[in-house]
């Protein structure tokens, strides 16, 4: 099982390749919930520097695309080095189709977030030869486990970060800010959080960037303390380090490198980062039918 | 062809009200594999009558089996399909490619792809149609002029929203109610989280006074219905399974009219006299969506107040005879002998009347309808004909 991470600086990408296996990159134009939007210019330095360093780089092209945005998003891959990056992340089929016709099948890892949800389902691209396919969020740990034992193609699966649970193409806290008539000086913020009034211990974090608007689990993700069940069926786990820094993604990678749950480094880190770790749902089953 | 006009319905008195009311074809949720858990959903019976009672009247009924499975709701999918087939179901609509690919397989199902894809471009409709599927439901997150580019470019059949609640996320791919409530969106659970009233704020301080909402005014399209019947658009949807009897008939009567009056002159001068109809059902704000572009301010809605039941609907004809110029009704809201009542007919036209005669189911002379489905005795001065509705003037 190889660890995936978000970063925020390219200097930073050295010493976090001590623990992690490759990285992940998005341009905000095609690529949406990105720690930082790289420039095409900055994404190929990257990709020399993960070169020279052995590593992976994934271009993370994950908005839900209209025509006109995928006339640009071909010609944005046509202008990098394409071959050159491990895989292209997608989120929308339409994207995809694009890719799979312009030859780059082997390069696409399918990431609708949601919709992956049992073994068929997350197979149906099998004979596409595409990469592999993001197994969603919202499964049991045993779910993942009998999918990952029937996987046709790599699972890739977010193991540590704020899981995103809404994507919404509207501009949601520019519209409030209208509303109020004040000036939206929190767009692209990442220190932005919601507060339901009967859940005031869970403050959400939001997210207002070019593709839209997004909610997150106010509780991090972990997995380490199932590591050893996932490494027979996870291929690439993702370390998100969205809302935090490199010096949390360095923390919590090393942890995974090591594949032990140290609990010292664990408070260390939640105190730093004021943050509550949880096991998502691994196991929580949630209700088919609503009764009532 | 003709374009569709499809409509929800959440049981069988509603879905008949649909059709005599103008809509061409019917979705409905089964007991299985269906989002809306808290719709009545029909029992395989029940698709058997409503298909039954659509197919003489030359029209249609979809079955949605659009929830998002896990590995344990993949058992029974393909008999329950297969039972469908065999109540002459027209269509199915659903998202997972299990479902999909079991029903291409199984039977002859024709398959509709659910907004739960967020189909938004050509490509990803082509996809799919490669794939073997006739209709695509649209994501709603697309402008209209995006959708008759869209449609240019392809040759499958494409179905758009026109009208009722918007999902403010792209439609399958929010999980805010699975994490906040346990319930699961995409199995039919919402618990519409993205409705509530939240308190934004920044390093712990709110950064307003006012509350934070993410909630989406219902969507209504009259004026854009012309553009969309140009564009080559092939049904019209109008959301809302949960949504009540009035509220069907209304909705689904004016949109009736505006598409036969489009279609007979060529165009609408007047949108208003649909509007003011539209706005005898409607309990929420509503406006044009993403049609003429990506929602300002003005498609918000920040005020929970703005659900306000109706109480026009008063009364649900069940016969008429001429002879006496008695009908039959079953009481909805209360009324009172005095009132002026509109009768809003299935085929569109209203008639006004005073009521100066009411009796009780024993013949006895009542002032005041004041119990909910209590069958009542009225005079009514003209013909009325079964599923008209009364409304207070």
């Amino acid at each position: 099982m190889k660890l995936l991470s978000t970063f925020y600086k390219v200097e930073d990408i050295e010493k976090l390749s001590v623990y992690a296996d490759g990285f992940l990159i998005g341009n905000d134009d095609f690529g949406t919930r990105l720690t930082k939007s790289y420039s095409t210019k900055e994404i190929q330095e990257v990709l020399k520097i993960t070169k020279r360093l052995n590593k992976s780089l994934y271009l993370v092209c994950n908005q839900i695309f209209n025509d006109d945005q995928l006339v640009n998003f071909k010609s944005w891959i046509e202008k990098l080095p394409i071959l050159e990056f491990s895989g292209i992340v997608v989120a929308d089929l339409g994207a995809y189709r694009l890719l799979d016709h312009m030859g780059l099948s082997e390069l696409i890892v399918y990431n609708p977030e949601t919709l992956m949800t049992n073994a068929y389902d997350f197979n149906f691209l099998a004979h596409f030869n595409i990469q592999g396919v993001f197994v969603a969020k919202e499964i049991t740990l045993e779910d993942v486990i009998y999918i990952g034992d029937k996987k046709k193609y790599k699972m890739f699966m977010i193991g540590h970060g704020h899981l995103n649970m809404f994507y919404s193409k509207r501009q949601l806290i520019d519209n409030f800010m209208d509303f109020t008539e004040s000036e939206n000086v929190y767009h692209n913020r990442q220190d932005l959080k919601i507060v339901e009034e009967n859940r005031k211990e869970d403050p959400y974090p939001i997210l207002e960037d070019q593709a839209g608007t997004h909610v997150f689990r106010s509780q991090v993700l972990s997995s380490i303390n199932h590591l050893s069940a996932l490494k027979g069926f996870v291929d690439y786990l993702v370390i998100d380090s969205l809302f935090k820094d490199d010096d949390y993604a360095l923390s919590v990678l090393k942890m995974y490198k090591a594949e032990k749950e140290d609990l010292e480094q664990i408070q260390l880190i939640k105190n730093k980062y004021q943050e509550v770790w949880d096991e998502g749902f691994f196991y929580k089953k949630t209700i088919y039918k609503h009764k009532g | 062809m003709m374009i569709e006009l499809l409509a929800p319905a959440g049981d069988l008195e509603k879905l008949k009200i649909a059709l005599m009311y103008g809509a061409d074809a019917v979705f409905i949720g089964g007991q299985n594999f269906s989002l809306r858990a808290r719709a009545s959903n029909f029992t395989l019976n029940d698709i058997l009558e409503a298909t039954t009672f659509a197919h003489e009247k030359h029209k249609k009924i979809y079955v949605t089996t659009n929830i998002i499975p896990h590995n344990e709701d993949l058992e029974g999918v393909i008999e329950y399909l297969q039972a469908l087939e065999t109540r002459n179901v027209d269509a199915i609509i659903s998202a997972s490619p299990f479902i999909i690919d079991m029903a291409l397989k199984h039977t002859k199902l024709e398959v509709h792809l659910s907004t739960q894809q967020s189909a938004t471009n050509s490509e990803a409709v082509h996809f799919w149609h490669d794939h073997g599927i006739t209709r695509i439901v649209l994501a709603r997150e697309l402008d209209k002029h995006q959708i008759k580019r869209l449609i240019s470019k392809t040759d499958a059949d494409i179905e758009v929203f026109i009208h009722g609640g918007m999902c403010m996320s792209y439609s399958g791919r929010c999980s805010l109610s699975n994490n906040m409530t346990d319930r699961d969106a995409n199995r039919g659970g919402c618990a519409h989280s993205c409705r509530w009233s939240y308190e934004l704020t920044q390093d712990g301080k709110s950064v307003s006074d006012q509350m934070f909402s993410m909630s989406s005014k219902d969507l209504e399209a009259l004026e854009q219905i012309p553009f969309l019947i140009e564009a080559g658009v092939k049904s019209l949807k109008i959301e809302g399974r949960m949504k009540s009897l009035h509220y069907i008939a209304t909705v689904v009567s004016t949109y009736r009219r505006l598409i036969d009056a489009f279609n007979q002159n060529g165009e609408i001068k007047d949108f208003n006299p649909y509007l003011i109809e539209l706005q005898k059902a409607e309990n929420r704000l509503a406006s044009h969506g993403y049609l003429e572009g990506l929602p300002g301010v003005e498609q918000q809605l920040y005020d929970k107040k703005s659900e306000q039941p109706s109480q026009l609907f008063i009364g649900l004809v069940q016969s008429y005879d001429e002879k006496t110029q008695i009908a039959t009704i079953e009481q909805r809201n209360y009324f009172e002998v005095g009132y002026e009542i509109e009768i809003f007919h299935p085929n569109g036209n209203e008639e006004t009347f005073t009521l100066n005669y009411m009796s009780d189911e024993k013949g006895e002379f009542t002032q005041v309808a004041r119990h909910p489905q209590q069958i009542l005795h009225i005079k009514v001065p003209f013909p009325v004909e079964p599923y008209a509705m009364l409304r207070k003037k």
